[in-house]
């Protein structure tokens, strides 16, 4: 098994919301547009994991399908990629950025020019952490959770 | 303007989330920059009627609008302090879950949501929020945070932040930060209060048929973000 469905497999085990994946094709026809909008390209490794899971959302932590799912109804929706670039355009902080996720202060955006994942301060948009791939984030994601299990709870 | 307009609604036989609180849809999408922007930095100089304008355009019901200065946040190591406020976050949780069930409820929280919760764990489309921010005041602590939903709320108190930080040319800090805050420890976007009546006071509890509880239950059912 792969480190990525590694990792999903744990976050699904703890109460992940996950999606039906998706073909890679239609993630690599979204980057074209995404490049003619002067945004970068979703990053490979992520094309991979939306494969996998059209996104994910677990502890308040979203990371964006393609396109916007919607949720209980219509109620709200799970983020998408091709919804949010627009944040990236035109946007001083954001250059040669891609937006792919949010915590609760926190932002998840691929920096294209240093080819790496970058979790951002949603205030001060200082650089919290560097993540050289996808898996770094996802393992830095499911790092607590055996911190999280109090004793006599089960998993 | 919100508060009138909600408690105007409140009055009604009939609640509609869509008349409380407006189309967040078409809110959501409106760009960050757009070609009015330049104004936007004009302004920004005009200080306080500009964004208090602002805040009441964009709606944030049952929120104050508060002006907090800056003063940084000392941060000597980033990995020690991000898993202080981790488990500041995941200990608050837990601590709603078990104090505050029925406010949660009322947000829009589902039985299985509590479950979750009671592990530390925070449900789809719901984040703990910092209400000051670490840099302008805020401090990791159960005082400074509120549960709230990430959509269409914690999404719209960040658009509206961001329009004060992010500049043309790049980060702005401003002296001053305004900023929505949601009331109380579990933000519940309703401004529906009925009081039971009393001495020479109408009893409210009863409107046109449907007691409070229903048209409170009618008005959660169409909730946005819910």
């Amino acid at each position: 098994m792969s480190e990525l469905n590694e990792c999903l497999k744990c976050l699904y085990e703890n109460y992940a919301v996950v999606f039906p994946a998706i073909e890679p094709k239609l993630a690599q026809q979204a980057s074209v547009k995404l490049v003619k909008s002067a945004v970068p390209p979703i990053p490979l490794d992520y094309v991979t994991f939306l494969a996998a899971t059209n996104g994910l959302s677990w502890n308040g932590i979203s990371l964006f399908s393609l396109e916007n799912i919607e949720r209980d109804k219509g109620a709200f929706h799970h983020p998408g990629i091709m919804q949010n670039f627009q944040f990236c355009q035109n946007n001083a902080l954001m250059k040669k950025k891609l937006l792919l996720g949010e915590g609760w202060e926190t932002i998840l955006v691929y920096d294209f020019a240093q080819k790496e994942y970058l979790l951002l301060d949603r205030y001060t948009y200082d650089i919290i952490f560097h993540f050289a791939t996808l898996v770094d984030f996802l393992k830095y994601m499911i790092k607590p959770i055996q911190e999280q299990i109090p004793e006599g709870m089960g998993k | 303007m919100t508060d009138q307009k909600t408690t105007e609604m409140s009055l009604s036989t009939t609640l509609n989330a869509e008349d409380v609180f407006g189309d967040w849809d078409q809110l959501l999408q409106t760009p960050l920059f757009d070609e009015g922007d330049q104004n936007d930095w004009e302004l920004e100089e005009q200080g306080q009627a500009y964004w208090k304008s602002l805040f009441n355009e964009m709606n944030f019901p049952g929120m104050d609008l508060m002006a907090l200065p800056y003063r940084p946040f000392p941060i000597s190591d980033r990995e020690a302090h991000q898993k202080t406020l981790n488990r500041t976050i995941r200990d608050f949780v837990r601590f709603l879950s078990y104090h505050h069930a029925n406010d949660l409820r009322s947000a829009g929280v589902t039985e299985e949501g509590l479950f979750y919760m009671k592990r530390g764990q925070q449900p789809e489309n719901f984040v703990v929020h910092l209400k000051f921010p670490l840099d302008y005041s805020g401090s990791i602590s159960f005082e400074n945070m509120v549960f709230i939903q990430a959509r269409p709320f914690h999404e719209l108190i960040h658009r509206y932040v961001n329009k004060q930080i992010i500049g043309p040319e790049g980060r702005i800090t401003p002296k001053q930060l305004y900023m929505p805050v949601p009331v109380g420890k579990v933000y519940v976007p309703m401004g529906l209060f009925t009081g039971s009546g009393g001495k020479n006071k109408q009893d409210r509890s009863v409107m046109s048929g449907f007691t409070q509880s229903a048209l409170k239950d009618l008005a959660l059912r169409t909730m946005p973000g819910r």
